[in-house]
């Protein structure tokens, strides 16, 4: 059993007797140290989709599923293909690639989980380091760390807020389960 | 209605206050379960709170009626009991179902709207639909209710009439102080001895006396702390708590009850949130001063009520100079928070929508018995 707020993208969770993989899952801080986690998840058996809010420490019943080191190789629409390092290849949606879009790059690592011999998504590393491809210059003064601003980065283009005193060309490692920047890496 | 108090009376303000609205808009037998029951009927007026409150049910207690609603207060979890009932319903189809409904808590983030009204599947099969009170027209609305009672905003003494319920970290004499004014400051019994304890160098205690309020329905002890004149509350209705606020000029305020009633009336307000960590009360009340922004920006002062209020919600060192001068500009404060209460109080409200999602529930239980008829 695990926690909602431990759930991560591409975990199976059991809801009545459906198998559903975690296509997205969003944490937020309610009132008096209260969390709640809304999910966006797909059944596997039905492929249905449904959006859906637990209470942070609600207990739920994760499957155990089986896990394989891939690197990613190429985008076949509406497929991602995955390689492992015996040269095998494994397809996942678009649909079920979650969060991973946001990170996606060449030969990047990760693992692909599977669902009855089926590649149902895609489980990052907890960090990554990105470069920072744009974001505003600094206002003088501020280097507290406290003031926060935008930058896209590298390759995908996603979003992410950063210190007021990172620059274009830094690379920044980003939590990977909440999108957040987490420190600037030399 | 079920109700967990955590710190204080406020758990139970904000029930009592949504039952009175709910009974107001509709026919309604409600129940109240609440872990201080006791504590509860101090706050209740006999004349006008018609709600029979009830001690909470132990693990092994049923309740005598599955009810066709249940609300979970500040998603608070049901009693082991309660929610085996729950169960036993949803596996017979004979047996109509009720709406579970999960309260959250009151927040101006924009992430409220998204989860606003989302079903949540439990492990068990059993499915509780979440509440998310908010300022933005997705949320289900904002609680607490318009006063009845308008505050006229004319000095009754030459003295600033303060009200504050606050948490006791908040540095309210500092900030009191640095106002150098006659203060008639009106607050609980805990938190008038926890000030006078704090500073007794400069306490100048008077011998205490009592009275009845304006009203009539509050009793108030009187000290005096240099310029400030402390009345302290005694324990009273909600009824009479409102009054006593809308009598004051500037509202210190706490928690959710009083900080919604103090946003609603048009009196100057200063709120202190829960503490939580830093990161989380920064992004909660930036949020609510970003959906200020947005109706009071053209107000020269606005710019130090915004500052003061990020200030004093993060008890951060405050510029006094700039809070003394928005202080001695009350009549500008003032305009700002009847526009501001003007705003809430033609926001969707909490206790409508709530009907609104128990008559939709209401239309497809009948819709479901007219099929198996």
């Amino acid at each position: 059993m695990k926690i909602a707020q431990e759930i991560r993208t591409g975990n199976v969770i059991m809801m009545g007797k459906d198998p559903m993989v975690v296509l997205r899952a969003e944490y937020n801080k309610s009132g008096r140290n209260a969390a709640v986690v809304k999910m966006k998840l797909k059944n596997l058996l039905n492929n249905s989709g449904t959006e859906t809010v637990f209470k942070a420490d609600e207990k739920m019943e994760v499957l155990v599923l089986e896990k394989k080191e891939v690197t990613y190789s190429y985008f076949a629409d509406p497929m991602y293909v995955f390689m492992d390092a015996e040269y095998n290849q494994f397809e996942v949606e678009a649909d079920s690639m979650g969060d991973a879009l946001n990170y996606l790059d060449d030969a990047m690592p990760c693992e692909v989980i599977f669902y009855n011999g089926r590649a149902i998504s895609v489980e990052l590393p907890t960090g990554l380091v990105r470069e920072v491809e744009y974001t505003e210059p600094a206002v003088r003064g501020d280097t507290s760390g406290k003031v926060m601003k935008p930058a896209r980065v590298k390759p995908t283009g996603f979003e992410v807020q950063v210190p007021a005193f990172v620059e274009i060309g830094d690379k920044i490692e980003i939590d990977t389960r909440t999108g957040e920047y987490r420190n600037r890496v030399k | 209605m079920f109700c967990q108090v955590i710190d204080h009376l406020g758990d139970i303000g904000v029930c009592l206050r949504l039952a009175r609205s709910l009974q107001a808009l509709g026919d309604w037998d409600l129940h109240i379960f609440c872990n201080q029951a006791d504590k509860a009927r101090l706050l209740i007026d006999p004349q006008v709170d018609r709600v029979d409150w009830h001690a909470w049910p132990t693990d092994e207690a049923y309740l005598q009626h599955v009810p066709e609603v249940i609300l979970c207060a500040f998603g608070c979890d049901l009693p082991l009991g309660v929610r085996r009932q729950l169960e036993l319903q949803r596996k017979n189809p004979a047996l109509p179902k009720t709406l579970w409904i999960h309260l959250d808590y009151l927040s101006a983030e924009p992430w409220v709207e998204d989860f606003h009204g989302l079903s949540s599947y439990k492990p068990d099969g059993l499915i509780q639909q979440f509440y998310f009170p908010g300022f933005g027209e997705k949320t289900g609305g904002l609680p607490g209710d318009p006063p009845s009672l308008l505050p006229s905003n004319q000095a009754q003494t030459s003295a600033l009439r303060v009200f504050a319920y606050v948490y006791k970290h908040a540095p309210l004499m500092t900030w009191l102080h640095a106002l150098n004014l006659p203060i008639d400051l009106l607050t609980t019994e805990d938190l008038a001895n926890h000030w006078q304890t704090a500073r007794p160098t400069t306490c100048v205690t008077t011998t205490s006396c009592e009275q009845h309020d304006e009203v009539g329905q509050a009793r108030i002890q009187f000290k005096t702390l240099a310029q400030i004149q402390f009345k302290t509350l005694a324990p009273c209705t909600q009824i009479a708590w409102d009054h006593t606020m809308l009598s004051c000029e500037l509202l210190f305020v706490r928690g959710e009850d009083s900080w919604v009633q103090a946003m609603r009336s048009g009196i100057p307000w200063l709120w202190q949130p829960y503490p939580q960590e830093l990161a989380t009360m920064r992004a909660k009340l930036q949020s609510l001063l970003n959906i200020m922004s947005e109706q009071l920006r053209k107000y020269p002062h606005w710019p130090l009520w915004r500052d003061a209020q990020l200030a004093w919600g993060l008890g951060e060192e405050p510029d006094l100079k700039d809070f003394t001068n928005l202080c001695l500009e009350l009549g500008s404060w003032q305009a700002m928070a009847r526009a501001w209460a003007a705003y809430c109080n033609r926001l969707p409200r909490l206790d409508q929508g709530l009907c609104h999602m128990i008559d939709k529930h209401r239309s497809a239980l009948n819709a479901y018995n007219v099929r198996l008829c």
